[in-house]
């Protein structure tokens, strides 16, 4: 069977939509070998446009009050609310971390040396003077080397430094035990360069760092300061030749 | 005033309906709704070929039109835009429905009340042959056969150049009286 042309083809289509039996009638003449093909799409036209008139349907009422434009208020809300709730954490986060947090103003721990008098531990003696020790504590460290605290009430930094433990060295330097007393007790110190560093032998039984290391500075002439926590400062008391034990 | 009414273009009826509508004149989306309804329903029901899907569509093409009025900007004439949302909507739903239905077992086929006797008479042939063709041949041949809209109407409801409008329709056509032809040589 030959194809149809597509001129043809669309001429049958036109007809059979037009539904023109006049067009139809010339048509046949014309081109009498495609009668059945015109046929064909005539019925199938006649067929779809009467599916297309078949059924009518009544007009539901429509109801337009059901309708609403849909109301964003409540969500504007909720969104805010939760922006708000995680913004608070969040300035709260960004303030703490940019204005420091209060340290624990450094505290002076003067450690009595009893074997000297109050004018030769005075602190102009002392070489070393920490400022911020200085600027933090209000204490006048005139007023504190004359009257040292030998009785009052025991330093905080000490508490760290309650558990007793023994402790025995010989030969050893003077800067080497002091260090390993120190870390005995969890502290980092600082030992001033113008300690002098004899050999020592120490026999601690049963006793506290700090205590370990007043006795030692009681030998050796110099004082312990906490600077900070953690941070002890290893000062000789005075410009001079240590103390024979 | 019949005569403006007459002439296509920004001032013709369903414009006017629209304008009254977006100033708050719900009358007038009633008088855009009875005049369209038969014409979105059959549209409907040509490409879903179900008068009950098709009637829960055509009120939900309202509806959505009902909410989208005040945002529809005039370019084409209403009943262009009222067009392009039913063909859309409808071969949505047409195509959902081809992976969501399924064969009926017998047992389902018995257990379900009788159904209720059409008013309509559909051509089982038609309504076989329109069954195996795709959505959008059927929306195509809907608008034209059933809504007779012109090309041009048909290319700007269904957002295609004009040429695409007349390959689409003579592929469609084509397609429905060769199966059309073996539907009615089964009966």
């Amino acid at each position: 069977m030959k194809s149809i042309p597509v001129e043809i083809d669309e001429l049958m289509w036109g007809i059979a939509e037009a539904g023109d039996l006049d067009a139809i009638r010339q048509f046949e003449s014309r081109h009498p070998d495609y009668k059945y093909e015109l046929n064909r799409r005539v019925k199938s036209v006649e067929a779809l446009r009467k599916e297309g008139k078949s059924f009518s349907k009544e007009i539901p009422i429509f109801k337009t009050t059901e309708v609403r434009p849909p109301n964003f208020r409540p969500v504007f809300i909720g969104a805010g609310a939760i922006c708000l709730l995680l913004l608070i954490p969040a300035l709260w986060v960004a303030f703490s971390n940019r204005t420091p947090a209060p340290q624990p103003a450094p505290q002076i721990v003067v450690l009595p040396n009893p074997n000297l008098s109050p004018s030769e531990s005075k602190p102009e003696q002392t070489q070393v003077q920490p400022q911020p020790i200085q600027q933090t504590n209000p204490v006048d460290p005139n007023q504190v080397a004359q009257n040292p605290p030998v009785n009052s009430s025991p330093p905080p930094v000490a508490e760290p430094t309650e558990k007793r433990t023994s402790m025995k060295l010989s030969g050893a330097s003077l800067h080497s035990a002091i260090q390993l007393i120190a870390e005995a007790g969890g502290f980092r110190i600082t030992i001033a360069p113008e300690l002098h560093n004899p050999d020592v032998s120490i026999d601690y039984q049963d006793k506290t760092v700090m205590e370990m290391l007043r006795e030692l500075g009681q030998e050796y002439a110099f004082t312990v300061l906490a600077d900070g926590e953690k941070e002890l400062i290893a000062l000789p008391l005075k410009d001079q030749e240590p103390t024979e034990p | 005033m019949a005569a403006i009414f007459e002439q296509s273009g920004p001032f013709d009826e369903d414009s006017i309906l629209v304008e009254r509508f977006v100033a708050g004149d719900k009358e007038a989306f009633e008088t855009l709704y009875r005049k369209y309804y038969a014409k979105v329903f059959s549209l409907s029901r040509g490409v879903l070929l179900d008068s009950d899907e098709a009637a829960d569509i055509t009120q939900e093409i309202f509806t959505l039109v009902f909410r989208n009025l005040p945002r529809f900007n005039r370019s084409s004439k209403f009943s262009t835009w009222l067009f392009r949302v039913a063909i859309n909507r409808s071969i949505q739903e047409g195509r959902k429905r081809r992976f969501k239905n399924k064969p009926l077992e017998l047992t389902e086929v018995l257990e379900q009340p009788a159904p209720e006797t059409k008013q309509e008479q559909s051509d089982p042939t038609v309504q076989a042959t329109m069954a195996q063709l795709a959505p959008q041949d059927r929306a195509i041949l809907t608008l034209f056969y059933w809504q007779e809209l012109s090309l041009n109407e048909i290319a700007d409801s269904m957002s295609i150049n004009l040429n695409a409008a007349k390959t689409r329709l003579y592929r469609a056509r084509e397609r429905f009286r060769v199966i059309y032809e073996v539907e009615d040589k089964k009966l």
